[in-house]
């Protein structure tokens, strides 16, 4: 049965969750962006553009200290591994595609190895996603509708909450949604059918607002029959292999392992690493296997649309559109992808 | 009032016929994108492609880049030199950058053919992205600006809207000292705008903070930072060939570890590697998806060798460079 919750009585709750003991992440607006930050007294954005960097990097923090090192004489002579944290994580009003892009990074820390840091976060982890819904989503750049995705989609969550005026209807989806709603109590009421319907509408209107389209149809095929042609020169010309692309993508989750010293310490630790840096791929040998940009803007491109799927079963894009409205000179995936179909014709 | 349409044919006439004679191998310029609503780089390589040239008040990013890359590459062993000359679309700020670069030896006056766009000011597009908010997304194409006086027409598929110019007006184009490029061999547009000396008001704030009040007020900003390097790959004035903070051999200069500490050791280094060199083109705050005020940073250096040692970039090719020059008078005890 679906429930409600008023506006005005989420900080009630959030603040009953804290008392048990749960580290809340929550979007927050800074210097005209919006972040997922620790929450402490202050109300999360309840209304909001979908934020710069994705929620990705609560479970997997762009850098994480994974073991301190030891060092006596000169010589590593152990490493102690941080403790692990044991209290409940809550991520609360994530958008719908980035956490459809966490199954994708779930699939991957538990692939051929089981990442511990990552997977004991999941695990600690409640997740409310807020659906889409208009004015403020979906931005112009949104194309989750085209990857599989929606404006309400519940995967990956275990509740969904969706705006309907002054107060989100409620859905509880797991038994850690259930788990929410017995925390609350009466903060959450019955919804009425009219609510109900009313949640139903405006996910619908948040839908048809998606102007952005891709056809994946044909995609891989494409992808498979022009590595080599000229078209990937064309469009990479302008790209400056920055990382905005990848580093703010929430399905990217290419890292590099670090040692470090600082203030006498050791330690080694994991930093978010980006297929568009020219060092990226680079060998021992210093021979570079992807030289030039258009290796590089390839690569992400065939990751997305064709080698996760081979791998993981999954497509590495949900559509969030965050590298087309962060790119600076205008790289549009959509664009890419339907010029590389395009190339076959 | 500014007629863009004319102004872009302009240019498209004047790039087509430096492709037909062979003057240059390729025009560096603006294209409009489908779904963007500002433009976007482009390169014309053959007449046909300057049919594709755009201009308009969206033309933002700072071309010279592009510039710079084709003038590093260099032929393979045994072959001779390349020679060949580039033809590029500036605005009057970006004109600023080639002269920094010619008196950086990166771009011999011969290699480059300019065609200096008179402009009055660009937009910001963070802020125009705010004044399209009511449009609804699927609206959002066919972005035209149109001059009129005050504001800015703005079409769109199946509509238009009316924005003051002011609320639009990029931050960097509020200081703007020139307004006509520098250098250029051929001039687009017409008319003297007038333009305000650069009272610095805008960092004053800053300035006037102690310095703990400052290093608190950076370090929140620091703190965002992905160090996704967008606003050193956006600026045309990184150019080295190997980057210090790419460097892994023989040791790194900077972690890669992506906090307040590295972050701003990256952020105090490439300022100073900028002074008396940024010509303030804003393309490192522009490009910062994290909103960091990067351009205050440069700003700060700016004025300071503007106070310190008289030095204003990208005014005159003739000059030295301000690093490159040492002077019995230079200020500052300790350097001499
Ligand atoms: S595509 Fe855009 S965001 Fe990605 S590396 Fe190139 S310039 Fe940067
Ligand atoms: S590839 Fe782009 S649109 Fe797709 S999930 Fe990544 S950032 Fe979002
Ligand atoms: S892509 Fe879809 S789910 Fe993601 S923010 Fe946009 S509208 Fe919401
Ligand atoms: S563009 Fe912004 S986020 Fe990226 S490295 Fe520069 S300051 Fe940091």
């Amino acid at each position: 049965m679906a429930k409600m919750i008023k506006k005005d009585k989420v900080r009630e709750l959030l603040d009953k969750l804290a008392n048990e003991k749960f580290d809340i992440f929550a979007p927050i607006g800074e210097d005209g962006i919006t972040l997922y930050r620790k929450l402490g007294a202050e109300t999360p954005l309840l209304n909001f553009q979908n934020s710069s960097k994705p929620p990705k990097e609560i479970f997997f923090p762009q850098t994480e200290k994974m073991f301190d090192i030891t060092v006596e004489n000169h010589r590593l002579v152990g490493a102690t591994e941080p403790p692990m944290a044991s209290n409940p994580i809550l991520l609360f009003g994530a958008r719908p595609c980035d956490m459809r892009a966490m199954k994708v990074l779930d699939a991957l820390f538990t692939w051929d190895y089981t990442d511990p840091y990552y997977v004991n976060k999941r695990e600690r982890s409640t997740v409310i996603s807020f659906a889409c819904t208009l004015p403020d989503m979906p931005r112009e750049s949104c194309f989750c509708t085209s990857v599989g995705g929606a404006t309400d989609s519940r995967e990956g969550a275990d509740m969904l909450w969706t705006d309907i005026g002054s107060e989100f209807v409620v859905e509880s989806l797991t038994d850690k949604g259930g788990k929410i709603l017995e925390l609350g109590g009466n903060l959450f009421t019955e919804a009425t059918p009219d609510m109900q319907a009313k949640a139903k509408q405006v996910s619908q209107e948040a839908t048809e607002a998606i102007s952005r389209k891709l056809d994946t149809e044909g995609v891989k095929e494409a992808l498979e029959a022009t590595f080599d042609n000229a078209y990937w020169d064309e469009f990479s010309a302008r790209c400056l292999g920055c990382g905005i692309c990848t580093l703010l993508c929430p399905t990217c989750h290419c890292f590099d392992i670090n040692d470090l010293v600082v203030e006498g310490k050791a330690s080694r630790e994991r930093t978010w690493d980006s297929c568009q840096f020219t060092y990226y791929t680079i060998h021992a040998s210093n021979h570079n296997p992807r030289p030039v940009k258009k290796h590089r803007q390839r690569n992400r491109i065939y990751h997305k649309f064709l080698y996760s799927e081979k791998n993981l079963g999954l497509l590495g894009c949900v559509g969030c559109g965050r590298c087309i409205y962060g790119c600076p000179v205008n790289i549009d995936i959509i664009e890419v992808v339907e010029g590389a179909k395009e190339v076959l014709k | 009032m500014i007629d863009f349409k004319a102004l872009e044919a302009e240019i498209k006439a004047t790039a087509k016929k430096w492709l037909e004679s062979g003057e240059v191998k390729f025009v560096i310029g603006y294209e409009k994108s489908p779904e963007s609503p500002i433009a976007r780089p482009f390169f014309a390589h053959t007449p046909e492609d300057t049919e594709k040239l755009y201009w308009g008040p969206d033309c933002i990013n700072n071309l010279t880049l592009y510039l710079v890359e084709e003038m590093k590459k260099k032929p393979k062993k045994g072959q001779p030199p390349f020679t060949h000359a580039v033809g590029i679309v500036v605005k009057p700020c970006d004109s600023r950058t080639i002269v920094e670069l010619m008196k950086e030896h990166m771009v011999p006056r011969e290699r480059v053919k300019i065609i200096g766009v008179i402009s009055e000011e660009s937009i910001n597009p963070d802020k125009l992205y705010l004044a399209l908010k009511n449009v609804p997304a699927s609206q959002r194409r066919n972005i035209r600006f149109h001059d009129a006086g005050e504001n800015f027409r703005i079409t769109y598929q199946g509509g238009e809207l009316s924005v003051p110019k002011k609320e639009l007006e990029a931050d960097k184009c509020k200081v703007c000292v020139v307004h006509k490029a520098v250098i250029a061999d051929v001039f687009v547009g017409t008319g003297e705008i007038e333009f305000k000396p650069d009272d610095f008001s805008d960092i004053k704030e800053l300035e006037e903070m102690s310095e703990e009040e400052r290093w608190k007020y950076w370090e929140q900003q620091m703190s965002r930072c992905v160090r996704c390097y967008a606003c050193r790959d956006a600026c045309p004035l990184c150019y080295c060939e190997e980057c210090v903070f790419d460097r892994e051999k023989p040791y790194r200069w900077v972690e890669k570890s992506v906090q307040v500490r590295e972050n701003s050791f990256y952020h105090l280094v490439r300022a100073m590697h900028l002074a008396g060199r940024c010509i303030d083109c804003g393309e490192c705050q522009r490009v910062c998806p994290m909103e960091i005020p990067i351009r205050q940073l440069n700003r700060f250096l700016i004025k300071k060798a503007k106070d310190r040692f008289k030095v204003f970039s990208g005014m005159n090719a003739e000059e030295k460079p301000m690093f490159g020059t040492y002077d019995l008078d230079d200020p500052g005890e300790e350097i001499k």
